[in-house]
């Protein structure tokens, strides 16, 4: 079974693939889908928006390099900016889910 | 850091788009190949592959537009996209954007250029410290027939004394034979003679050199002052002139400044060329007795206000001050009293600046009128053009284009235009700023008209008329991009008219325009005939053929033998002059700035005691003159050479004089009366018709004629009438004048007909007829531009139909009738509206006009003019409408 990714949760999906290893868009997706295997299938359309944002936030930054095929392509970093975002928002995401899951199994 | 690396990706996004856009598609391109190669990878076709790679994204487009989203330079992106496609469309609509640009720019340029003008005379304040405390004086007394702008210098002292001013300055104006030294090319110039108070109390400070004080007028030094302008065109802005010497009246002066070169002296319409102390004047003009200390009132006064203190404060001084110093003349309390205004409303003169606010305010309603009929006339195209684009609108809204977004680009395109039409504007209000500017007096006094270009009210205007733009584009905008997509499609299909309400909305505007424009046409027509009837008007002599000469031999401090010795070899040499009839001389010249008065104490020796004032205007003339002049003898006879200072005082009198001093008596030969300044009574040995001396509509008032050979005088007007043109005498006239004297100030040297024309009597009419019928021809030429535009537009939109009609078998024709019935029915509800708007307000101005403000004949010709323009603006589209080709027409979409 797949499920779209949440709404918001997108930016922080995207920050935790970078934390593994400096990769490109595709790359990102790839680890998203493994990590959650083959749950979490997120948008293709809305990932390059989404890392524009977070380049433009400084969370990540953006290098033009070569691919194994000599084409260009970008491969996303994540900043220390962004590892600190990653954290909070881990943390929160924890509270939050762990919130979620009492209500749901209460009673 | 995350700022700079927001301002970066911002940057870039805007100034490297290109780069920006690529990068975007080779990112996409390589998640493509390499989320293909996976599915390949999987055992997949490569066209199935691809294809499922591309399905991912749900649409590559909505994934770069997400892209773009985020790049956060979505507002200025799409503004200039507005901008660039609102300059894509106007620039595909060139009868649309220049008949839009054009009358808006015109309405926008003529109310700047009326409201500048109407500034230098209200608005402007003088170039001074706190030119807001400054009053201006005049007084009124039993003595005078009318208000006088001016005071005596002992009333100034007296001024001086209250507590409201904290002070007081005084100039006059002066005519100096002003030459440098060692040159005989004396020329009469124009001075302010100022008291010692006059720059420091004004606080401006000097270009070069310094001014004088008021101990410099005590110590009573020969110093003069120049003006800016005299400064640059006779010294060339030489620093050096400073310190130099120069001779005025034959005297030695030294120049010890230039004054700041926005500094025109207190005067408003002339611009004094040299200031020197006051107390010089008695020994510049020789005169025994020192005028500062008479009577006799030939200051202009300004003072200026205690901090705190209000005109009504001064007044009341003044009140208490005037009835306190009245007995001191002779005068009852209330027989005399002291005029003050601030000075801005004090302009040109106190004793006609009640006059000001009712011209400024026919020019200022003018002025608000053009721009009304550019927002009206704007408005009308932008309606045309907005209703046709309706689909358009509709077929964007359609497409997914956002209401905000839709207008947005209707507001793009309305800055756009007011944009050209400032370029329209901008050019035309400078140029006729400068017109108005550059004009010129033809007489010695030196024109000031300082109108500056007021590029505030220009933007405002500018402003004002892009708002009547947007607010008259967006009405049907708003419906345009109302969610009634499909009802607009429906209604606005393919060749479909408008609907008549919207078109009843552009009826009424053009019929607004129409009627708005005929009332300035009106306007400028009344003013151009009053010019006209001024100018034809009889002033009781005939100037035509005559070429005149002013010689003031005071200003070089002649005796009256050797004056008259002049005058008489001056007279005798011109006579003889080639093409010269006659020559005569006259004291004060009909027409120019100065006239003499004098009051009367006995008739037929009885003393008129109580009796109302009885000051009546005098002249000398040469027994010549009536004939140089064709003055009309009424009654008795004129002068002969026998009037001479030997004979008995002899006067001529107009039959005002007559009717006021023996009301009802038909004969008046005969009889005398005395004036309070000669011990002997004047006989009466003729009546003649009188001259007009001030101004051509002045109502004749009662003068006296002395014979020259009984008065003397040592400033006369040499008139010639000659056979041919004057111009050719009047060289000559100027070489014998210098022949007899080489030192001797020339002034007005000019045919009789260019010192009226060009010179002060008609010039107010003049300027006013021009200006009038430049606004009107303006504001006309904006309603025909206008109309044509709307019209050929609305034929342009229609093509398609009138194509069909005529494939139909319509008569061309009728196809004419068609399109010119509706807007020839707007033309005559607009000149109707017109005609009745004109004839209620116009008569506001009937204060200035010389013809009657309803003058049937004006309306008519100025009616019938506008409307058979206004149909041949409206024949030409209607022509092309019937010319239209069936087949052209048809596959034009």
């Amino acid at each position: 079974m797949q499920t779209d990714v949440l709404q918001g949760t997108l930016d922080m999906l995207i920050l935790k693939a970078l934390s593994l290893e400096t990769t490109h868009g595709w790359g990102i997706a790839q680890h998203i889908r493994r990590l959650s295997r083959d749950v979490l299938q997120i948008n293709h359309g809305s990932l390059y928006p989404a890392l524009q944002r977070l380049e433009r936030k400084g969370l990540v930054s953006g290098e033009w390099g070569e691919s194994e095929n000599n084409r260009r392509a970008k491969f996303y970093t994540l900043t220390a900016a962004g590892r600190r975002y990653l954290g909070s928002e881990t943390q929160d995401w924890q509270r939050f889910s762990a919130a979620v899951q009492m209500v749901m199994t209460s009673a | 850091m995350s700022l700079l690396s927001e301002l970066r990706t911002r940057a870039r996004a805007l100034f490297r788009r290109t780069t920006v856009e690529r990068d975007m598609n080779d990112e996409l391109r390589d998640f493509i190949e390499r989320e293909t190669a996976q599915l390949r990878a999987n055992g997949l076709s490569h066209a199935e592959a691809r294809r499922r790679a591309l399905a991912g994204f749900g649409g590559l487009d909505r994934a770069r537009e997400g892209m773009r989203d985020e790049r956060g330079v979505r507002f200025l992106e799409d503004l200039g996209r507005d901008l660039r496609l609102g300059a894509r469309n106007l620039a595909r609509r060139p009868l649309f954007l220049g008949a839009s640009a054009i009358t808006l720019g015109l309405g926008v340029a003529v109310a700047a250029s009326i409201f500048s003008v109407v500034s230098l005379l209200l608005l402007r304040p003088l170039d001074a410290r706190d030119p807001g405390q400054l009053v201006a004086f005049g007084h009124n007394s039993r003595f005078l027939d009318g208000p006088s702008p001016s005071l005596s210098y002992p009333m100034v002292i007296e001024l001086r004394k209250l507590d409201v001013f904290t002070d007081v300055f005084a100039q006059s104006n002066e005519e100096i034979a002003f030459a440098d030294q060692g040159r005989d090319d004396a020329r009469v110039h124009f001075g302010n003679a100022v008291t010692g108070n006059y720059f420091t109390m004004l606080g401006i400070a000097p270009a070069v050199g310094r001014f004088f004080t008021m101990a410099e007028e005590e110590r009573r030094e020969s110093v003069v002052v120049l003006s800016y302008q005299t400064w640059m065109t006779r010294y060339a802005g030489d620093p050096a002139v400073v310190g130099r010497s120069v001779t005025m009246n034959g005297h030695p002066v030294t120049i010890i400044g230039v004054t700041p070169a926005n500094w025109h002296g207190i005067e408003h319409l002339v611009d004094a060329q040299f200031y020197y102390p006051i107390v010089m004047r008695q020994l510049l003009t020789g005169a025994t007795t020192n005028a500062l200390e008479t009577q006799s009132s030939f200051l202009r006064v300004l003072a200026r206000l205690a901090p705190g203190r209000t005109l009504q404060d001064a007044r009341l001084q003044l009140d208490a001050l005037a009835a306190r110093i009245a007995p001191e003349r002779g005068l009852k309390p209330g027989e005399f009293s002291f005029l003050s205004q601030y000075e801005n409303r004090a302009r040109p003169v106190i004793v006609i600046s009640h006059m000001i606010p009712a011209i400024a305010g026919t020019f200022l309603a003018l002025a608000v009128l053009a721009l009304a009929i550019a927002c009206v006339n704007v408005g009308n195209l932008v309606l045309a053009r907005t209703l046709s684009r309706t689909s358009e609108l509709a077929v964007r809204r359609s497409l997914g284009a956002s209401r905000g977004r839709v207008l947005r680009q209707l507001l793009a395109e309305s800055f756009l235009l007011g944009v050209s039409a400032l370029l329209v504007a901008i050019p035309v209000a400078y140029g006729v700023v400068r017109w108005i500017s550059s004009l010129k007096l033809s007489a010695d006094i030196p024109l000031l008209i300082d109108v500056r270009l007021d590029w505030g009210v220009l933007f405002f205007a500018g402003g004002v008329a892009m708002l009547a733009g947007i607010v008259t584009g967006l009405v049907p905008a708003l419906r345009g991009s109302s969610d009634r997509v499909a009802a607009t499609l429906r209604e606005d299909t393919r060749g479909a008219t408008d609907s008549r309400r919207k078109r009843r909305l552009g009826a009424i505007l053009l019929a607004g325009q129409l009627a708005f424009s005929l009332v300035l046409v009106i306007a400028g027509a009344l003013f151009a005939r009053s010019l006209g009837s001024v100018t034809s008007m009889d002033l009781g002599m005939d100037p035509d053929r005559v070429a005149m000469a002013t010689v003031d031999l005071s200003l070089n401090r002649y005796q009256a033998p050797q004056a008259a010795e002049y005058f008489r070899r001056a007279t005798e040499e011109i006579s003889v002059l080639p093409g010269v009839e006659v020559v005569g001389t006259v004291r004060d010249m009909p027409m120019g700035f100065s006239q003499s008065f004098l009051r009367i104490e006995h008739i037929d020796k009885r003393p008129i005691g109580e009796a109302p004032s009885l000051s009546v205007q005098f002249n000398d003339i040469s027994p010549s003159l009536m004939d140089v002049l064709r003055l009309r003898l009424l009654e008795g006879r004129a002068f002969d050479q026998f009037d001479d200072s030997t004979a008995p005082p002899r006067v001529l009198v107009n039959p005002q004089f007559a009717e006021r001093l023996w009301p009802g008596e038909k004969h008046v030969v005969g009889r005398q009366f005395k004036f309070t300044s000669d011990p002997v009574p004047f006989e009466i040995v003729g009546v003649i018709a009188g001259v007009k001396a001030e101004f051509p509509t002045e109502t004749p008032r009662p003068q006296v004629f002395r014979p020259y050979a009984q008065a003397g005088g040592l400033r006369r007007t040499i008139l010639a009438r000659v056979r041919g043109t004057p111009e050719e005498v009047v060289p000559a006239m100027g070489r014998v004048l210098r022949g007899l004297d080489p030192t001797v100030a020339i002034g007005d040297l000019r045919s009789t007909h260019e010192f009226l024309h060009n010179g002060k009597a008609f010039f107010l009419y003049r300027l006013g007829s021009t200006l009038t019928l430049a606004i009107g021809v303006l504001g006309l030429l904006q309603t025909l531009v206008g109309l044509y535009g709307v019209i050929a537009y609305g034929v342009s939109q229609r093509a398609q139909e009138f194509g069909i009609r005529v494939a139909l078998g319509a008569a061309r024709g009728q196809l004419v009738r068609q399109v010119m019935g509706p807007a020839a029915a707007q033309i005559t509800v607009g000149s109707v509206v017109g005609i009745v708007v004109a004839g209620l307000t116009l008569p506001a101005a009937g204060a200035i006009l010389a013809v009657s403000p309803r003058d049937p004949l004006t309306y008519a010709l100025c009616t019938m003019g506008l409307v058979s323009l206004a149909l041949i603006a409206l024949y030409l589209p209607a022509r092309r409408a019937a010319g239209a080709e069936p087949m052209r027409a048809l596959r034009r979409d």
